[in-house]
Order: C-alpha cells, then sequence, then structure tokens
C-alpha cells in the first residue's frame, strides 16, 4: 500500500528534501542491501523451481496418440494445474518413481537442520554465543549428511539401473534434486562464512544478518524439498 | 559497529585500488565493469553484424560464396539470432548502461555488491568465449535456429547438434548465472542506495526502465535456464523430457514420450519477457534524451511509469503468441492474442506521450535526438505489424515468412540499437570527457535510419508473397515472382551500406576519445544528477567527499520565470518554489 501510495504522487508538484519519506517510509528502504538481495533471489529461484513442477505436470498428462485419453484430460481446465493431487490417469509410459526409504531419512534430517537455524535465531537474540556456535554448526553439518544422503540415493538408484533413461519420474527425480542440491551447496557457503565468523568470536551484531538471512533460506530450500518430494510421492 | 540506515548514507571511503590491473582488470568500479561488459558485448555483435552480411550474400547471391554451405548458413542464421539478442542487447543495455547509469542517477557511489559485480562481467565473458568456442569444435556451432527447437537441434543432421548444441546451452546457462548476479545487484541498488531525497518518483525513466527490465530478466531466464538443462540431459543421458518417439535416419531413436512442446512454452516463456528486457530500458532512455534535447519535461510521468511497469507485467502471459501454429487449443489462442493486444494499450500511451513531449518543445536536433526520434518512427513501425501477427488468423498465413523477420528487426532490432545509439551520443561526453565530431554523427544517423528502411520494409512485401525464413535458397520456386530476386539483392545492397556505415560511428568513437575536444561537463543542459557530478569523467565513488542531494524531479525543464531552461536535481527549491504538498 504505501508503495502504491509513492507511486500515485505528483513529483513535479513537490520540491525540496520534506518530500523523501526517508528510509523505510516507502516500505522499502528499511530492509538491508543483503536482505533485499536474497529475497530477490528467492524470486529466482521459485519461478525455476516453479517451472520445473510446471513441466512435471504438464509431462504426467501428455497422452500422446491416445485421442480418447487426452479429450477426458484436458476436459477441465482445473485438470492442468490439480492433475498430480487429484489422481487422474497419467499417460501411458508414465512410471511412478518408487521411492527409496532413505529419501524420508532425508528429509527428517533437512528438517532437523531447518530447526537448528530457528534455535541459532534464537540463541543469537538471547546472545547465547556459545550455544549459537553449537547450532550453527549443526545445521551446517546436517545439511551436508543430507546432501551426503541424496547421492547415496542417487548411487543406489544408479546401482540398481535405475538411470534417467528408464522414465519420465526418475528423469525428474535427478533433474529436482541437482537443482535443489546445487541450491543447498550454495547456501553452505553463506552459512561457512557466517559460522566462521562465530567461531572466531565475532559480535552478534555482526553476524545477525547472515544468521537471520541463512535460516530464512533454509526454510525456503525445506519448502522446496518438501514441495518436490511429495510430487514424486502422489504420482 | 556503526551501522547505517541506507546505504547512500554510507560515506566512507571506497577500497582504491593501486595497480593497474587492480584498476582497469579485476575492477569493482561499476563504471569499469559498465565498459567492460559494452566493450565485450560490441565485440560480439560485430561477428553477429558480419554473419548478417553473409547470409545476405548467400540470399541475394546464391552460391556466389562457396563456403556458404547449407549448413554453415543454418549456423550463421542461430549464432547471428542469439549473439544479437542475448550476449549483445541484454549485455549492453542491462550490464553496460544499467551499470554505468544506476549509481550514478541515483546518487550512490557504487552497486550496493561490488564484488558480484565484478564476478557477473567475468562470468558474462566466459559465456561468450563458450559460445565463441563453438565455432573451433567438430561440426561447428549449432545450426538449429536460435529458438533451438527440439527434436531437430539435437538429433543427427542439424548442423552442430554434437558439439555446437552443448556448447550453446553451456553458455546460455553460464550468461543466466551471470545475468542473475548483475541482476541482483541493479535492483537492489535501486531499491536501497538512493541517495537523500531520490523518491521512487523522481527517478528518471531510464532507472525506471533499467528496473523493471532486470526484475523481468530475473524472473525469465530461469525458464531458459531449466530449458537448457533439461535439453542438455536429453542430449547427454538420453532423457526425454521433450523427445518424443521419432525415427532418425531410418532407425528409431531410444527417446520416447517427451513432449516438444514443452520446450517451446520454456523458451518462449523466457523469449517473449526478453523482448522487453530489451525494449523497457530503451524506453526508459529514449525518454530522457526527448525530454533534454526537447527542452521540455516528459509528457505524462506517471504515466510513462506505470506503463513501463504494466507492460512488464503483461509480458508474462502473452508468449504463446509465438507459438499459435503449433497446434495449440484455439482458446489459448484466442486468450494470448487478447493479452498481446492489450499491450498495444500502454505501449501506445508511451508514444503518445513521446510526441505530445516533442509538441511546441524547443527541439534542438543533436545528433542523440535524431536517434531517438528515429526511434519513434522504426517503433512505431515494428510495434503496428506487431498488431498484426498478434491476431491468429492473421498470424497463421504469415507465420515464418519473411514478415516476421521484417517484424521483430524493425521491433526489436533496430529500434533499441536506434536507442543504444542515441544513448552513447548522448552520454559520451561525460563518460570519456571528450565530444564527437558532429559532421560524422550525423552522416551515421542518416545512413543507418534510411538503410534499415532499405532493408526491412521490402521483407514485408516478400512476406506477403510467401517467401519463407531460414531457406537457404528458393531455387525456381514456381510461386514466387522474379522480383523476389530483385528485392533481395536490393535488401543485402542495402544492408552491406548500414554494415559499413557503422565504421563512421566507431571511427568517430575512437578518434573523438584521443582527438576530440573537451567536453563541457554538462554540454546538453541536463537535470539529472549524472551530469553533476565534480569530475568529468566521474571518479571512482563517483561524488567526492559529500553525496548530492535531490530536492526535485528529473524534468525540470523550461520552467517559467527559472535563469536558465532547465534546473539540476541538486538544485534546492528558489524562494517562489514553495514546498507544495498534495
Amino acid at each position: 500500500m504505501k508503495l502504491l501510495r509513492e507511486l500515485t504522487k505528483r513529483p513535479w508538484l513537490t520540491k525540496g528534501l520534506d518530500s523523501d519519506p526517508g528510509p523505510g517510509a516507502d516500505g522499502i528502504r528499511g530492509a538491508t542491501a543483503a536482505a533485499t538481495g536474497m529475497w530477490f533471489y528467492v524470486g529466482v529461484a521459485s519461478v525455476m523451481f516453479s517451472l520445473i513442477v510446471a513441466a512435471y505436470v504438464l509431462r504426467l498428462g501428455n497422452y500422446g496418440a491416445d485421442p480418447a485419453a487426452a479429450a477426458a484430460a484436458k476436459a477441465s481446465l482445473a485438470w492442468w494445474t490439480l492433475a498430480a493431487i487429484c489422481g487422474i490417469p497419467p499417460a501411458d509410459d508414465w512410471a511412478p518413481m518408487a521411492e527409496p526409504f532413505l529419501l524420508w531419512i532425508n528429509t527428517g534430517v533437512l528438517i532437523v537442520s531447518s530447526i537448528a537455524w530457528q534455535k541459532a535465531r534464537g540463541d543469537l537474540r538471547k546472545r547465547r554465543m556459545d550455544s549459537l556456535r553449537i547450532t550453527l554448526t549443526a545445521a551446517g553439518l546436517f545439511a551436508l549428511v543430507f546432501l551426503a544422503g541424496q547421492l547415496t540415493v542417487w548411487r543406489q538408484l544408479i546401482g540398481s539401473g535405475q538411470f534417467a533413461a528408464v522414465g519420465p519420474a526418475i528423469a525428474f527425480f535427478y533433474l529436482m534434486t541437482a537443482m535443489h542440491g546445487l541450491h543447498l551447496l550454495g547456501g553452505l557457503f553463506f552459512w561457512w562464512r557466517t559460522t566462521s565468523k562465530v567461531l572466531n568470536g565475532a559480535k552478534a551484531e555482526e553476524i545477525a544478518a547472515g544468521v537471520n538471512l541463512c535460516a530464512v533460506y533454509w526454510h525456503y530450500l525445506l519448502l522446496v524439498w518438501i514441495v518436490m518430494f511429495g510430487l514424486l510421492l502422489i504420482t | 559497529m556503526t551501522t547505517y540506515t541506507t546505504i547512500a548514507e554510507d560515506t566512507r571511503p571506497l577500497h582504491h585500488p593501486k595497480t593497474w590491473v587492480g584498476k582497469y582488470v579485476w575492477s569493482q568500479d561499476h563504471k569499469v565493469i559498465a565498459i567492460q561488459y559494452s566493450l565485450t558485448a560490441v565485440g560480439v555483435g560485430l561477428v553477429a553484424l558480419v554473419l548478417s552480411g553473409l547470409m545476405r550474400m548467400q540470399l541475394a547471391f546464391p552460391g556466389m560464396l562457396e563456403f556458404i554451405t547449407p549448413d554453415a548458413y543454418y549456423q550463421f542464421v542461430t549464432m547471428h539470432g542469439m549473439i544479437m539478442v542475448i550476449y549483445l542487447l541484454t549485455a549492453l543495455l542491462l550490464g553496460g548502461f544499467g551499470n554505468y547509469m544506476i549509481p550514478l542517477m541515483i546518487g550512490a557511489r557504487d552497486m550496493v555488491f561490488p564484488f558480484v559485480n565484478m564476478l557477473s562481467y567475468w562470468v558474462y565473458l566466459l559465456s561468450v568465449i563458450v559460445l565463441m568456442a563453438s565455432f573451433f569444435v567438430p561440426g561447428g556451432p549449432t545450426g538449429a535456429g536460435w529458438t533451438l527447437y527440439p527434436p531437430q537441434a539435437i538429433t543427427e543432421g542439424t548442423p552442430g547438434a554434437g558439439w555446437g548444441i552443448i556448447m550453446m546451452l553451456a553458455s546460455l546457462a553460464i550468461f543466466i548465472v551471470a545475468f542473475t548476479m548483475g541482476g541482483l545487484n541493479y535492483v537492489t541498488t535501486v531499491l536501497q542506495a538512493r541517495t537523500k531525497g531520490m523518491t521512487l518518483m523522481r527517478m528518471p525513466c531510464t532507472i525506471w526502465g533499467i528496473f523493471v527490465a532486470t526484475i523481468l530478466g530475473l524472473l525469465a531466464f530461469p525458464a531458459l535456464f531449466v530449458a537448457a538443462i533439461m535439453m542438455t540431459l536429453d542430449n547427454t543421458i538420453g532423457t526425454s523430457f521433450f523427445m518424443p518417439a521419432i525415427i532418425s535416419g531410418g532407425a528409431a531413436l531410444d527417446h520416447s514420450g517427451g513432449s516438444p512442446i514443452l520446450f517451446q512454452h520454456l523458451f518462449w516463456f523466457f523469449g517473449h519477457p526478453e523482448v522487453y528486457i530489451v525494449a523497457l530500458p530503451a524506453f526508459g532512455i529514449v525518454s530522457d534524451l526527448i525530454s533534454t534535447h526537447a527542452r521540455k519535461n516528459i509528457f505524462g510521468y506517471r504515466m510513462m511509469v506505470w506503463a513501463i511497469i504494466i507492460i512488464g507485467g503483461l509480458s508474462f502471459i502473452v508468449w504463446a503468441h509465438h507459438m499459435y501454429v503449433s497446434g495449440m487449443n484455439p482458446y489459448f489462442g484466442f486468450f494470448f492474442a487478447t493479452s498481446t493486444l492489450i499491450i498495444a494499450v500502454p505501449t501506445a500511451i508511451k508514444v503518445y506521450n513521446w510526441v505530445l513531449t516533442l509538441w511546441r518543445g524547443d527541439i534542438h536536433l543533436r545528433v542523440p535526438m535524431l536517434f531517438a526520434i528515429g526511434f519513434i518512427f522504426t517503433f512505431i513501425h515494428g510495434g503496428l505489424t506487431g498488431l498484426f501477427l498478434g491476431n491468429v488468423s492473421v498470424d497463421v498465413p504469415l507465420s515464418d515468412t519473411y514478415f516476421v523477420i521484417g517484424h521483430f528487426h524493425m521491433v526489436m532490432g533496430v529500434s533499441p540499437i536506434m536507442v543504444v545509439f542515441g544513448a552513447i551520443y548522448h552520454w559520451y561526453p561525460k563518460i570519456t570527457g571528450r565530444m564527437w565530431n558532429t559532421m560524422l554523427g550525423q552522416a551515421h544517423f542518416w545512413i543507418t535510419f534510411l538503410g534499415v528502411y532499405a532493408i526491412y520494409l521490402p521483407m514485408h512485401y516478400l512476406g506477403f508473397l510467401g517467401v519463407p525464413r531460414r531457406y537457404y535458397e528458393m531455387g525456381d520456386t514456381a510461386f514466387l515472382p522474379e522480383s523476389v530476386h530483385d528485392a533481395n539483392v536490393g535488401i543485402t545492397i542495402a544492408a552491406l551500406t548500414v554494415g559499413a556505415a557503422q565504421l563512421i560511428f566507431f571511427y568517430n568513437l575512437i578518434y573523438s576519445y584521443f582527438k576530440g575536444p573537451k567536453a563541457d561537463p554538462n554540454p546538453w543542459g541536463a537535470t539529472t544528477l549524472e551530469w553533476q557530478t565534480p569530475d568529468t569523467p566521474p571518479a571512482h565513488g563517483n561524488w567526492g567527499p559529500e553525496l548530492p542531494k535531490v530536492y526535485r524531479w528529473a524534468y525540470d525543464y523550461s520552467v517559467p520565470g527559472a535563469a536558465r531552461d532547465f534546473i539540476p536535481q541538486t538544485t534546492p527549491p528558489g524562494p517562489d518554489e514553495k514546498p507544495h504538498e498534495h
């Protein structure tokens, strides 16, 4: 709303410095540069992951040469968005993926990592630097364990002949996990920058922004993973 | 630790590099990075210009140049298109002008993340090197057409189906990483680093155009990124995202069930906003050129800003108008035709406002203004043919003909380039501290402006006659009259002339850089901040010890009662200019 009010001002009428509402008053300038940058990046990543999901759903409903099935599916516009959730029969060549149990464990590990980040934020607020060192280290290590777990799933699948060419679901699985993993790796770079500062005795104010932004980014990646994993499970 | 509420208030001295390498190679100064971006983009653009000359030679004089085989022709077409759209225009308008202008026009010392900004350029350079390297791999660069449609892009028989396409996809992915780093910088800088008094609605249109275009880029390029990764996987490890069951050379390939249409959707979900990623900065810049050189405030400033935002938003829901002939549901065609035609409304508002800014203005026909007015002509022309193609029933017969070539070259090739030339002439005195030669600039304008009409106007007629695009040669095609061939010869002569005329431009820039007369710090009498710097060219840190303060909007030209016909944004209100809150 503040932004709307700003955009409807008549700049030719107002002269002087008074009309500058100052930092924060137009609803944007109050944020730090790092936070603005991160939120825009979350926007970029969200578009990318949404398009992967959209591609997955479209591929699921690619009926090819079967006109009856295609007509039935396309009769309803809602199908295009809800196909996966409603369980409408997928394309003939669709082979559902048998999700290895290890993925559940990995999901749990990623949740624990996110919880550790949340606890780190609490520690920071209460200025408990000793506890912060432990929670921060744990948050990063759990994320590393998650990545190792995902790689193990890849190895198991490839070992049992389930490589990308087997079917569309499994191909998307590799694409999704690779993209998600790369984003987590990027996050770990910032985790390392923040954590090394904390371990070297940095003050709470110096790392506050880093911890808070990393925590939000971690929660975001957890959400992305849950959506992707959920999509694989129900189709 | 001191905290700063805005970056603009952070007056700590910047890190000053001592060595030549630190200053000009690994520089974190936005102005040096901008020039690195621009020179690289123009360099690779010249390659694309030469390729277009070769294509024209083949079309006018088939078989005369023996090295232009059908394969080579397709490779030239592909590389010309991709380089011009992405590696030249996107990189030059955002990486070049965005980098140079944003901190200067909003009163900041630099971008908010200077290191990431530097990284952005070097990653961009890497993408250009990978792209150029594809000329030298076995099989040469890809010849799939700039849209890279599968399945043909990665099946046997298309030039560069082995190495070339992989190099292209890799280069695109690297470019997108570079763009994202630069783009996050541009939007964050505009939102966070504006100086005291520079409210959003006091920003010049140039900044609005670059700002919204960057947001479009950030949200559109992921689609191309995903498409490039998926096609690479189809090509290398045998997935079937885009590849249907297909028989190639008599043998069934190991693909089945993939959807080539899915690629088209992803490609154009990027590809249409890309048009506006190029056009919006041009819209913004041309508004400022027209206002400055007509000594008049821009007509309907708020409307201009809103139009930029609305066009940006609408550009995400029109992509399938590039796919009318893909066999999609007619209702989809109806939807996309409607949304496409709605875009004409804010766009027409902008055109009217440019013309109304000129109306009864004190027009100075200096070279930047010539290019700005030239842009209005070419843009109206290209925009109107867009209305033809936006309608499904008109598009179907015209699809894949030279009408389409004529349309998109006018609207997103020639028009942005007119603005780029205008902008270079406009800001050259600030960037180099020297003035260019007026007569050479005028010659450059007139040959280019008349030349592009001689090139692209006949293409519309060729399109009506049904001449298909992307054909290596027409031979004795029965339905085409002999005049088609004459037109092709004429177009080629015009194209080579325009290409050669660019030498005048480069000569003018290079000669003036060394021998041109010293430029006034504000030769056009412009109001915006970049003309009020203490040094010309601006020094590292831009503003000396104190940041400028902004007291007024960017368009106080010919204000009644004022001493001069412009009031810089840094001038405090006079005694009879009451602060006026509405």
